[in-house]
């Protein structure tokens, strides 16, 4: 025995099979080499395969030896590397000296022929070393070298002794520890994502963990006896699980338990080394089906079923490995059986070790993902994205199926080899070929975080789509473990390739093919052409993958909506300058420059598409649509900047816009524009903004008059239309209405002004009508004062300050369209505050309309007046002629002038009234260019001496602004909210310290 | 096209300052002087239809009616280069020529014989235009055609054309020196009454300030007239800006003057024009900002107007506007009336409501200044009426010792009494007074009370 078991530990230990069926040589053939029993028996083999011809020798040496050493180096190098990875532990734990001494003592260990097994020993020690090392690990190591615990009390404590077992994959190691912070460690290094809930397969949850209870068992643990199970399916320790027993005083359940094997019986408990007679408090149970003896040391494993069909554990473990074939393809097996919520489990009635269960089903597990990635594969999926992910998987699964492959291979080898009849007599034929499941693990170790990795990706992408998926994606892209930001990347990068062909199909020809709406940014296809710009494509904020920044989706869309206004809008379809060179780029660069975090090169070809297609749309609305001489026509005609056109128009259309305003026909005043035009300088305008040009008749309410609802217009379809939207129109029109008012109420104010030249001819036949004039002549001139003030202040400080900044933002800042628009916005915004035309500034407009009403009034009476003053006249003409002075008349002037004296004073009153309440509003006023028209309105400080309210704030006001460099043009809006005594305050403190 | 303008030249004077006016238009519209446009200026950024109208061959002609009693200075035109741009119909030159003897008297009772004559000519070019807005006349009040048929048909115009503005351009004798029409008190005194009453705007240009500035400010020894008319040209053509190159405000010449003018009487405007060079010096650039500009206007010697000094400061701006020109931020103009009130630059009546307008005008781009920005102010100043007391203390001079009277006494107006004379130192008298009280804060209950202490 002992030669036996010195020649198969000196060769390959690695190999179940061969151990076992060393074991077996051994344990039968009792004496004699190893080699030449093995020759006996290949020969033996030889003669009832071949019918009862002799092997040559040389044939038979070569067999031998193939057998004996083909993968020796392997397992040698195993143990060494083994011993080495301790002993680099050590040094690493400052313990050179234990690492000395650990090496003497491992030569030693060599040394010991009694010692089957000393990598499995080594592998123990390994386990060990990894938790905390307990008097019963220690008592184990010393039973198992049969020598004194090594570990120093120092080393004892040492609780981050972890190792690592990465890199370490030939020779895998399993630990389990009833700990179930442990486990989920172990679990964690497989596959994790912390944020991410935990597929069913991990931790404890997963079906290989199923409790079981073993009530025999239970009363082991009361013995307190640590148990060291190798549950391999043989005596290959590299399958060690380790629990400490004591941790779970009553026992009842145990995270891993013998199960209901009692049926196998074949428990083969081998005492390492002498290990304190049969009180040993470590024992490790193995399964050897080759030797069928039980060796029974200490407590003998008593059987809890009983019960049960005999199998023999070889072919339980057969079976499951066929079964386990089955299930890495997702196909239930005879043993193992996936149950409705996809777990599988193995019939628990069979009599199957407990270890080897354990084993087949953290196996299974891979059948687990497996269904879950092929499920995913196979579920009909909506949308590029995921079909590219399901292409990725499918790449992931060939490897897999390769694997398979090989895997069935090997299995299906060895099954025919024991499929033979001769395999039950000579279960020796193939050594070291015959799979098993501490085999198979070993084969599939490589891929299962892999495929555990892919399904806990796609559980967690299951429901996603398109970019939202990428962004799932994206995520495990920073996982921790380099294997999963592999695997994530390759995943990635089929994925996003539709991604990045509509990016580019975007960038390069504003083209969306997105059919099931995966992209980040979509388009309205309802949307009317004008309103393209501004409302046909928005991004998609749930498809923004989070590797595209929400500036560059902003650039994206920017440029694909350029491309698209070109060719819709402004019919310029030869596309833009520099898009070949876009597109070679796009096409040498893989997909995964989207999401390299480093490459900045795809932000830089972004930008450049987006800066020339912008720069392109500048150039083509700005030069071929003439958008600057678009925006100075309106601002020519609708606000009023051609004088001489708005003076002739509003002369030939007054007494058309004197009708009720249900009487105003569009043709009428279509006419009458036509004739303005022809007559002014508006004639030389381009024919291009003459044809835009047109009146509106504003919606008409009762009792207005033609003044109300009249209106000019421009057409603003083309190109332009997108800059001037029609909101802005209405905007436009609103304001011309506003200015129109001023222009009539100026009409008005100097047709009265012209009447008192004539009035004032009067005055010399009748001087009774002296105070009358005088004051007349007065209130003109102070409502003109007033109305040309105010307009000044609109056409100039509120317009032209406004038009300066909008033409330098237009012309020399702007880079895209969407900032022509908003500087646009801008430009009407500040108008329309300024010429009090907005809200908040009712309550100054209607004072204005009470000040114009106070014109109309006075319009009025000085016509009454002056109908009454030519009566007189003429009848003074008569009475000087005919000389019949009628007294009567005489006295009905005298009392009319009386009248008219009163009347024009109140007149007078009112009015000046009326613009003292609005200057101490307009005072009030936070907005600073506000305040420019009361400067301007009092500037000789009329009323300011008249009124003592307005005197405080207007100083305070005149002191600040002559101590600010004040600029109307650069006043932004202040606060509204900045309270008004705070306001006052500081500006106290300006002026002293000026 | 509407608010055209039709300018009267009247007299010696009237004719020398209509004819630079013309010069300057022409330059300013790209109109060569035979009337054509020049091929730069096609573009219709300016209203050339104010002052011209279109002949059927596109000739450009001015709406100008040239009038003298005696040939010089209408001949001068007919030989310069611009002879062809007047239509000849307009030029009308007495026939038996002799002139009007600078007699105001003479001038006056010639335009009464001529009036048909003259009036076919204006009826002829005012119905030749749409909407017309008013007349121009240039002319002196010193002489004897431009005072004295000047005076005529200002009246007769006014009579004829109620609704239209009258606006003149009114030379005032030098008052520096001696004048060789020694009845030039009588003339000045009589124009002025039909100026202050049938005129609706005058601007005053006062060859005293004139030849002040071209010696003072412009360094000309002895300043001809053609440098003088030079200045007065340009003011001319400034304030004619606005109707010329429209924009938002002050496109008719009511809208440019109603604001300067409050009540009727008070109508007599003054001038002043920064930067002023002459050809000979106009390499002498300053730096011109708006507030420049408008400090400068304000400036007593800007002004073409020499008024007396005003010790006590009573005196009064009624009314400003400033036109400037050139490249102007309009952001500026608020600051600069911010300064401008700020350090009291401009002195304002206390009874209205009163500012300095600012309005900004095209400039021509056919004319290349040396100034980034010009302005001209038009004022309406009570001062002015220093300049009537002048003539009033000169006419009562010569009024005391009845001289130079035989002259008037020949013509019919004054045939059989001098009561002319007597009511037109009453009307300017009157209009002394009114521009006295509008220097004071009770203007208005001085007009009201008027009609009581009268």
């Amino acid at each position: 025995m002992k030669s036996s078991l010195s020649s198969t530990s000196s060769r390959n230990n690695s190999s179940f099979l061969r151990n076992a069926s060393a074991t077996s040589i051994s344990s039968q053939g009792g004496s004699g080499g190893g080699g030449d029993a093995l020759a006996r028996r290949v020969a033996e083999l030889y003669k009832h395969l071949t019918g009862g011809k002799v092997i040559g020798d040389r044939d038979l040496c070569e067999v031998v030896s193939s057998l004996t050493y083909t993968s020796e180096p392997t397992n040698t190098q195993n143990e060494t590397r083994l011993i080495e990875k301790l002993k680099l532990h050590l040094i690493h734990q400052d313990r050179a000296v234990e690492s000395k001494r650990f090496l003497e003592l491992s030569q030693k260990l060599r040394g010991i022929p009694l010692l089957k097994n000393r990598e499995a020993m080594i592998t123990l020690f390994f386990d060990l070393f990894d938790k905390e090392p307990t008097r019963a690990a220690i008592q184990a190591r010393r039973a198992a070298r049969g020598q004194p615990p090594l570990m120093t009390p120092r080393q004892q404590s040492d609780p981050n002794s972890n190792l690592e077992f990465d890199g370490f994959t030939p020779m895998p190691t399993f630990s389990f520890v009833s700990d179930r912070a442990m486990s989920d460690k172990i679990h964690r290094s497989v596959s994790n994502v912390p944020s991410l809930t935990s597929p069913p397969s991990s931790t404890s949850t997963r079906p290989a963990g199923h409790p079981m209870t073993d009530s025999g068992y239970g009363a082991n643990n009361n013995n307190n006896m640590e148990k060291l199970l190798n549950n391999g399916g043989s005596l290959l320790p590299s399958k060690v699980i380790a629990f400490p027993v004591d941790h779970q005083g009553g026992g009842g359940r145990r995270p891993f338990v013998s199960g209901s094997s009692g049926g196998g019986g074949m428990t083969q408990s081998i005492s390492m080394g002498n290990g304190r007679g049969g009180r040993s408090e470590l024992h490790l149970f193995g399964k050897n089906d080759a030797a069928p003896v039980n060796k029974m040391n200490g407590h003998p494993r008593t059987s809890g079923g009983g019960g049960g069909l005999y199998l023999s554990p070889r072919q339980i473990e057969k079976d499951l490995i066929r079964d386990l074939i089955f299930v890495f393809q997702g196909i239930d097996g005879a043993m193992i059986k996936c149950d409705a919520k996809g777990n599988f489990n193995v019939a628990a009635k069979k009599p199957i070790h407990p270890g080897s269960r354990l084993q087949a089903l953290r196996l299974a597990e891979l059948g687990y993902f497996y269904k879950q990635i092929r499920t995913y594969c196979d579920t009909a999926r909506v949308g590029l994205m995921a079909q590219g992910l399901k292409h990725a998987l499918d790449i992931e699964l060939q490897e897999y199926y390769r694997l398979l492959a090989i895997v069935q291979g090997q299995v299906q080898q060895t099954t025919i080899i024991a499929d033979t009849p001769l395999s039950e007599q000579l279960p020796l034929t193939s050594p070291g070929e015959e799979m098993t499941l501490l085999k198979l693990t070993v084969w599939m170790w490589d891929i299962r975080p892999r495929l555990d990795a892919l399904s806990s990706i796609i559980t967690t992408c299951e429901s996603f789509k398109g970019g939202e998926l990428c962004s799932m994606l994206y995520k495990y892209s920073h996982h921790g473990d380099p294997m999963i930001r592999a695997v994530t990347k390759s995943l990635l990068s089929t994925t996003a390739k539709p991604l990045y062909l509509m990016l580019c199909q975007w960038i390069l020809y504003g083209e969306l093919e997105d059919p099931y709406g995966e992209f980040f940014i979509e388009a309205d296809i309802s949307c009317k052409k004008e309103r393209l710009w501004h409302a046909k494509y928005h991004i998609r904020s749930s498809m923004l993958p989070s590797f595209i920044s929400i500036k560059q989706a902003e650039r994206v869309l920017a440029t694909g909506k350029n491309i698209n206004f070109l060719k819709d809008i402004c019919h310029h379809n030869q596309g833009y300058e520099g898009r070949g060179r876009i597109k070679e780029w796009l096409a040498d660069n893989p997909v995964d420059c989207m999401f390299t975090e480093d490459d900045k090169v795809l932000t830089t070809v972004i930008e450049k598409a987006y800066k020339t297609t912008s720069k392109m749309v500048l150039e083509v609305l700005i030069n071929e649509s003439k958008l600057i001489d678009h925006l100075k026509a309106l601002k020519h005609y609708l606000l009023l900047g051609q004088g001489d056109f708005i003076q002739h128009l509003l002369e030939l259309v007054q007494e058309e816009l004197q009708k009720p305003a249900n009487k105003l026909y569009t043709h009428n005043i279509s006419a009458i524009l036509e004739s303005a035009v022809r007559a002014t300088n508006a004639q030389f305008e381009p024919e291009e903004i003459l044809c835009r040009l047109d009146t509106r008749i504003l919606p008409v309410n009762d009792r207005d008059l033609g003044w109300d609802v009249f209106c000019l217009d421009y057409k603003v379809h083309g190109p332009i239309g997108t800059v001037l939207t029609e909101d802005d129109m209405i905007r436009y029109n609103q304001l011309f209405n506003a200015l129109w008012r001023f222009k009539r109420i100026e009409m008005i104010l100097s047709t009265l002004w012209k009447d008192q030249t004539a009035l004032f001819k009067f005055q010399r036949v009748i001087p009774e009508l002296g105070p009358v004039l005088h004051r007349s002549q007065l209130l003109i001139s102070e409502m003109i004062h007033f109305v040309h003030q105010t307009q000044y202040y609109i056409m100039f400080e509120a317009t032209e300050c406004a038009w300066d900044r909008l033409m330098e933002e237009v012309v020399s800042r702007s880079v895209d369209l969407d900032e022509i628009i908003s500087a646009h916005h801008r430009f009407l915004e500040a108008i329309t505050s300024r010429s009090l035309l907005d809200l908040k500034n009712r309550e100054l407009l209607n004072q204005l309309r009470g000040i114009f009403d106070s014109v109309h009034e006075l319009k009025s009476f000085l016509s009454d007046f002056e109908s009454e003053v030519e009566k007189e006249l003429a009848h003074r003409k008569n009475t000087l002629t005919s000389s019949d002075p009628i007294s009567q008349t005489k006295e009905f002037f005298t009392s009319y002038i009386r009248h008219a004296k009163g009347k024009i004073e109140t007149l007078h009153t009112t009015t000046q009234d009326l613009v003292r309440s609005f200057l101490l509003v307009l005072n009030r006023q936070p907005d600073l260019t506000l305040q420019c028209l009361s400067f301007r309105l009092d500037f000789n400080e009329y009323y300011h001496f008249k009124d003592f309210r307005l005197s405080q704030p207007l100083t305070l006001q005149q002191r600040r602004m002559s101590s600010n460099t004040f600029d109307p043009t650069n006043i932004r809006m202040t606060t509204s909210g900045l309270n008004q005594s705070l306001f006052n305050s500081s500006s106290i403190l300006e002026s002293f310290g000026e | 096209m509407p608010c055209e303008m039709i300018t009267l030249q009247l007299g010696q004077c009237g004719n020398q300052i209509g004819f630079e006016f013309w010069k300057k238009l022409c330059a300013e519209h790209g109109i060569n002087p035979e009337g054509t446009l020049e091929s730069y200026a096609r573009e219709g950024v300016d209203r050339k239809d104010v002052f011209f109208y279109q002949a059927d061959d596109e000739h450009y002609i001015p709406r100008a009616v040239l009038l003298d009693l005696e040939p010089r200075v209408i001949n001068t035109i007919l030989q310069s280069p611009y002879s062809k741009l007047y239509n000849p119909e307009n030029v009308y030159l007495s026939q038996d020529g002799g002139g009007a003897g600078n007699n105001w008297a003479a001038g006056y009772g010639r335009g009464h014989n001529l009036n048909e004559e003259i009036f076919d000519i204006i009826d002829r070019e005012a119905e030749g235009s749409d909407s017309l807005e008013g007349f121009v006349l240039c002319h002196s009040i010193a002489g004897g055609t431009g005072s004295g048929m000047g005076s005529y048909f200002l009246e007769k115009i006014a009579d004829r054309f109620p609704k239209k503005l009258v606006q003149t351009y009114s030379v005032f004798p030098n008052q520096d020196e001696i004048s060789d029409v020694v009845v030039q008190p009588y003339n000045s005194l009589l124009t002025l009454k039909r100026l202050t009453q049938s005129a609706d705007c005058v601007v005053v240009l006062d060859n005293t300030a004139l030849n002040r500035i071209a010696t003072d400010r412009l360094h000309i020894e002895n300043p001809s007239f053609t440098q003088i008319n030079s200045l007065v040209s340009t003011i001319m053509s400034v304030s004619t800006a606005t109707l010329r190159y429209p924009s938002y405000m002050n496109n008719d010449l009511i809208g440019l003057i109603s604001p300067l003018i409050p009540t009727p009487r008070l109508h007599f405007l003054m001038t002043g024009y920064t930067p002023l060079t002459s050809e000979q010096e106009g390499t002498s650039i300053r730096k011109t900002t708006v507030l420049d500009v408008m400090r400068r206007l304000l400036q007593p010697k800007n002004m073409m107007v020499s008024t007396a000094h005003d010790r006590s400061a009573h005196h009064k701006y009624i009314s400003i506007l400033n036109i400037i020109q050139g490249e102007v931020d309009p952001g500026q103009v608020h600051k600069s009336l911010q300064r401008i009130r700020e350090r009291k630059l401009a002195n304002f009546i206390s009874w209205s409501p009163a500012s300095i307008q600012v309005a900004l005008s095209r400039k021509s781009p056919y004319i290349q200044t040396a100034h980034r920005v010009s302005g001209l102010m038009l004022a309406n100043h009570t001062n002015i009426s220093s300049l009537f007391k002048g003539v009033l203390k000169q006419y009562d001079k010569l009024r005391k010792r009845e001289a130079f009277l035989d002259q008037f006494r020949k013509e019919d107006i004054f045939s059989e009494n001098l009561n002319e004379l007597d009511d037109s130192r009453n009307v300017v008298q009157d209009l002394v007074d009114e521009y006295e009280a509008a220097a004071k804060p009770d203007y208005l209950q001085w007009g009201l009370n008027k009609l009581v202490n009268a």
